[in-house]
């Protein structure tokens, strides 16, 4: 069921009505209907998500990959890189990117959280790798002469890539959170475009009056959660 | 071991470095004014007066100079003076910081005290009734996103049930020894909120670790070897101590990041407050300060975490079968 | 002794009939939780011993006035603190000069009479005798003057007192008790600008003006007396009973830091706090709760401010040097609606920029007028595509950036509604968030091309000089650009005329002649409503709130039994 662009329409007389059969999910504060603009928010939400995961994701895989692997200088090189990633607030660097960037759309955004969670993943990464270094089927393949990147990819990514999709699911759900602390600060995508974060933080002013806009962002994150955690746990054959 | 514990510590200093450097390009990059520091925003002020302010001020040094002035100053413990209000960067940091530590030591506690058991749990009955259910509602609490948690509670435990403090820290309230009770009751709520999100986190990782540490029922055979009690805790405790010390270094950047949000909510007087206002006012050698702190926690954090590693990894080493197998 | 089951088999087998299960149950369970937190609520929890007292009880204890403040003032120094928390503090720790009353005339306080000279030039103040600070030391014109010197003086960056010294001569004190200001030229405005809270010189002398320990600890001549600031918690004030205008009919004010006005709205509820802002939709709901309107009283004023759109007019854009276009703008804008819907018609239409300042403004129209504003394009010559009903003008699209200040809600709000407004009549408009620095570096440097933003006038109608006036383009707060020199011959006329009946009269000819050309577009200002506790009294609203003015705190008494004090405030 795709809604059409018009029906986030501004209607400032039907400001804040609740639900009801003309709009399942009610209106926000400008008399928009908020079931439009939660599926628009949908949009937005998964693409910072998924976008900024899957940027933490390889950054964080490479650099932790990469320096747990090779080891001697160049693991301390990296190590300091991803010190200086992991330590960085979130908050500044998303301050900045979107000053400079501002009018660029998501890509700030997405790049901000990506960042930010890029060092979580790498230091991940580079525990794991360094744990499975240690274990004797490691050393038998290493043995055998067998090329780093390809070991890599065979033996290592198999075994680490159940908690990988882990880290993966919560690194959406975290990408997600961090977003919508941003665009509750001010500093997420541009109006009027929608994330299920701004939605909240424009639901908070009245949430005294009106809980539909708090509570329907809320369920779609939690649904989405929710299906990233039951994809998590397929992935893992864990339960 | 001291040496390695002194090459790591020097290997922290580059980071720091790098970070401080990192946030003062940021910060020179980003558009300031000291008049909006001295000024309200949209009160009538002439142009005559406003270049009488920047005049006072003075040429600006260039960014390397300011950037060496502060390093330099920083290497001799000084933080340098707010640009607010002219009071030594210190004595800011310093009321903020012992109620961020507070607020962040209690969460901690709480999710550790929390997630390990249910994971351990987890891990040794997995599938049963126990274990489920406890997945499903801290699921529930995990996906509900902290602001909108914090203003939930605020609105059922504070509002409506009248059970517990809005916000603050309950200090100014009460005298003597009732204020440690009022402390204690104002920190539930922003605990539970900052604890919230990294249950369901922490439960599903400590117990996907031990399912590898502890594989399917070697916790029995240890048993049926004989060991029980302290002796069968001993014999685990080292890769019990695992997973805390490795969710530690995750943990700690969420803390310090998720503060924000919840001390606004709580009006929670701590840094997360102080870090979000001074960039809004480009307060630079607040701002640094701060980033140089919570990258100094969350290193040692990380220091924590890469000692304490190699010492449990022995035993760890010992326990996996010998094909290698972890069972994940 | 058996292994305690079979993890992988039991867990695989049963898997199927959870994970079908768990999503419905995990939404049933969110939304359970989540609503039960959520919907309005009939339990009213009792109000704890924030503050003594019950309603219809008599006070037992020291009754105080907490008030909530949402941003903790960065410094308490009388000149260089001039944040809207700093100010309210310093006018009860402090007493300004001159003060005004809550219809914005201007009243003694501690100057109790002033007169000035036949030219124009020389006002006179004789100030109150017998008036001490906080310490004992007596109060004297040399404190006066000594207060002049650091505003004047550059280092204390008191930017924000400056302008109405800037006419000055010289400042002189003759006698202990008399201090006399010689201006250039006659200044209407100047009496306003001594509307300054009178630092205790014999502290500040000698000291680091900057980092002296009365910023934190201030000391002045005022009705109540500075007991503590508790770093990020409150500010805690006690009455002064030897103030010179009576002692405070309250024992002391809490002024609690809560930064979010729906955390000061809960913290009214529980009664942590005796005063908070409502939002309109929030006030529409407890209009008709009984055990809301019981406990609290309502307050209700219109600040001095509104919102307005700068257009830039310098050429730098094709499109807003044009004044037809400019008045198209404000016609399409529905202001109106805006008001109705999300304010619940708790808001005032700005009609021009004195609005509130000069008697009698025209009132603006009652609703947007897309019909003429279509034609004012027309003529223009911005014409509509038939196809795309995109306005275009020799091939140049009209399509714009409207900067907006992030975090204003109102500003982010509104700035979506024209978007929608202009869209409808083929206008293409952007909205670039940005944060408060940003923001007013492009403002400053008229890198833009529209932006929306507030602006608080003074009581005078001199306020808008800065806005208006051509030399205030480079530098100052004219951001439209706007170079009129009829209207900055009036302006300065209007300045230097003392006599009023004039300078209403040349205000008259410069609202009109905005109005004709729009430079900007004024479009609204919310009324604010607040929640007092029926536990204090005597509050009178103004358009600086209920404690910006005088009386101010003076006036609130406890509102069951007999007041503290039966001294009535003098000083009027």
């Amino acid at each position: 069921m795709l809604v059409a662009p018009s029906s986030t329409e501004i209607r400032l007389p039907e400001a804040l009505q609740a639900p009801s059969g003309a709009h399942p999910f009610g209106t926000d504060a400008l008399g928009r209907d908020l079931l439009a603009r939660v599926v628009q928010g949908a949009r937005v939400s998964l693409e910072v998500g998924f976008g900024a995961t899957l940027l933490a994701l390889v950054l964080g895989a490479l650099l932790g990959g990469t320096a747990a692997l090779r080891a001697g200088a160049v693991d301390l090189l990296l190590g300091r890189v991803i010190e200086v990633l992991g330590c960085f607030p979130p908050f500044v660097l998303a301050l900045a990117l979107v000053t400079v960037a501002g009018g660029a759309g998501l890509m700030p955004i997405v790049v901000a959280v990506g960042l930010g969670r890029a060092a979580s993943t790498a230091r991940f990464v580079r525990g794991e790798v360094q744990r499975r270094r240690g274990a004797g089927l490691w050393i038998a393949a290493r043995a055998s002469g067998a090329g780093l990147p390809r070991l890599a990819l065979r033996h290592l990514l198999p075994l680490a890539a159940g908690p990988l999709v882990v880290q993966a699911a919560f690194g959406v759900a975290q990408a997600i959170l961090l977003e919508s602390s941003l665009s509750f600060l001010g500093l997420g995508i541009q109006p009027p475009a929608a994330s299920w974060g701004m939605i909240l933080a424009e639901g908070r002013a009245t949430v005294e009056v009106a809980w539909w806009p708090i509570l329907f962002p809320s369920v779609a994150i939690a649904a989405t959660l929710a299906g990233l955690e039951w994809a998590g746990s397929l992935a893992t054959g864990d339960e | 071991m001291s040496g390695f514990l002194l090459r790591r510590l020097l290997a922290c200093l580059p980071t720091l470095l790098g970070i401080t450097l990192v946030a003062f390009v940021i910060l020179n990059l980003l558009p300031s004014d000291p008049v909006l520091t001295w000024s309200e925003a949209g009160v009538p002020m002439s142009a005559e007066s406003q270049a009488r302010l920047r005049a006072a001020l003075g040429a600006g040094r260039g960014p390397a100079e300011r950037y060496s002035d502060w390093l330099l100053s920083v290497v001799r413990l000084d933080l340098g003076r707010s640009l607010r209000d002219a009071r030594p960067v210190q004595e800011v940091i310093g009321e903020a910081l012992p109620w961020t530590a507070l607020l962040n030591l209690c969460a901690m506690a709480a999710i550790y005290g929390v997630g390990l058991p249910l994971g351990f749990l987890g891990a040794r009955r997995p599938g049963s009734q126990g274990d489920r259910w406890s997945r499903r509602i801290l699921l529930i609490l995990f996906v509900v996103p902290p602001f909108a948690a914090a203003l939930l509670m605020q609105r059922l435990f504070a509002v409506r049930l009248g059970l517990l403090p809005l916000q603050g820290t309950g200090l100014g309230e009460a005298t003597g020894a009732a204020r440690l009770g009022s402390l204690a009751e104002h920190l539930v709520l922003p605990v539970l909120c900052l604890a919230l999100a990294a249950w369901a986190y922490t439960t599903r990782y400590a117990r996907a670790l031990f399912r590898t540490l502890f594989p399917a029922g070697s916790v029995a055979a240890a048993r049926a070897r004989g060991l029980s009690g302290l002796r069968l805790a001993r014999h685990f405790a080292p890769m019990a101590a695992l997973p805390f010390v490795s969710i530690l270094g995750a943990v700690v950047p969420a803390l310090v990041a998720g503060s924000v949000v919840i001390e606004e909510a709580f009006s929670w007087p701590g840094l997360g407050r102080l870090l979000v206002h001074a960039v809004e006012g480009r307060d630079y050698p607040v701002v640094l300060a701060l980033v140089l702190l919570s990258a100094c926690a969350v290193l040692a954090g990380q220091l924590l975490v890469d000692l304490a590693y190699p010492a449990l990894d022995p035993r760890l080493r010992e326990q996996v079968a010998p094909d290698g197998s972890h069972g994940g | 002794m058996t292994a305690r089951g079979e993890p992988a088999g039991r867990g695989r087998a049963g898997r199927r009939e959870r994970t079908s299960a768990r999503p419905a149950a995990i939404l049933k369970c969110a939304a359970l939780l989540l609503l039960l937190a959520a919907l309005p609520g009939c339990g009213r929890s009792p109000a704890p011993s924030g503050s003594s007292g019950a309603a219809g009880a008599a006070p037992t204890g020291p009754v105080r006035f907490v008030f909530p403040l949402p941003i903790e003032p960065a410094t308490l120094n009388f000149v260089s603190g001039t944040d809207q928390s700093s100010v309210l503090v310093q006018r009860l720790v402090g007493d300004l000069l001159v003060d005004h009353d809550p219809d914005l005339h201007v009243v003694p306080r501690l100057a109790a009479s002033w007169d000035v000279s036949a030219d124009g030039k020389v006002l006179t103040f004789h100030l109150r005798p017998g008036v001490r600070f906080h310490d004992g030391v007596p109060c004297t014109s040399d404190d006066v003057v000594f207060t002049y010197e650091r505003i004047m003086d550059p280092a204390s960056k008191a930017v924000g007192r400056v302008d109405p010294f800037l006419p000055i001569e010289k400042v002189e004190a003759p006698d202990p008790a008399t201090v006399r200001v010689t201006y250039r030229e006659p200044y209407a405005p100047a009496l306003r600008g001594w509307e300054i809270p009178i630092l205790p010189a014999h502290l500040y002398r000698g000291a680091d003006f900057a980092a002296a320990k009365e910023n934190r600890a201030p000391v002045g001549t005022g009705p109540f007396r500075f007991v503590s600031w508790e770093a990020g918690q409150r500010i805690v004030l006690d009455a002064n009973p030897d103030y010179w205008g009576g002692r405070p009919r309250i024992d002391g004010i809490d002024l609690r830091f809560i930064p979010s006005s729906d955390t000061a709205l809960q913290a009214l509820l529980t009664g942590e706090v005796d005063y908070a802002r409502l939002q309109p939709p929030e006030w529409e709901a407890r209009r008709t709760d009984a055990d809301f309107q019981k406990r609290y009283r309502e307050v209700r004023f219109v600040p001095l401010f509104y919102y307005y759109i700068a257009w830039r007019g310098d050429g730098s854009n094709p499109f807003f040097g044009d004044p037809r276009v400019r008045r198209a703008m404000t016609l399409a804008l529905d202001r109106e609606g805006y008001v109705r819907s999300v304010y619940h018609g708790l808001g005032r239409l700005a009609g021009s920029p004195f609005q509130g300042l000069l008697a009698g403004s025209p009132e603006p129209p009652a609703g947007p007028d897309p019909a003429s504003a279509a034609r004012l394009l027309d003529e223009a010559g911005w014409r509509a595509d038939p196809k795309t009903g995109k306005r275009a003008r020799g091939g140049v699209p009209l399509r714009f950036t409207l900067l907006v200040y992030s975090g204003g809600e109102d500003h982010v709000q509104f700035s979506q509604v024209a978007q929608q407004n202009l869209k409808a009549l083929g206008i293409e408009m952007r909205i670039e968030r940005l944060d408060w620095q940003t923001l007013w570096a492009r403002l400053k440097s008229g890198r833009f091309e529209a932006a929306l933003s507030g602006f608080m006038p003074g009581a005078d109608p001199d306020s808008l000089y800065g806005m208006l006036h051509s030399s205030q383009i480079e530098g100052g707060q004219n951001y439209a650009a706007w170079k009129d020199p009829d209207v900055d011959a009036w302006l300065d006329a209007a300045r230097r005329t003392l006599d009023e009946t004039q300078r209403t009269a040349l205000y008259r000819r410069i609202e009109a002649r905005v109005l004709e050309r729009q430079p900007y577009s004024y479009l609204f200002a919310p009324v604010v409503l607040a929640a007092m506790s029926r536990k204090f009294d005597g509050a009178l609203p103004s358009p600086q709130g209920i404690l910006g003015h005088n009386p101010g705190a003076l006036a609130l008494f406890p509102a069951t039994g007999s007041p503290a004090s039966s001294t009535s405030p003098q000083g009027r």
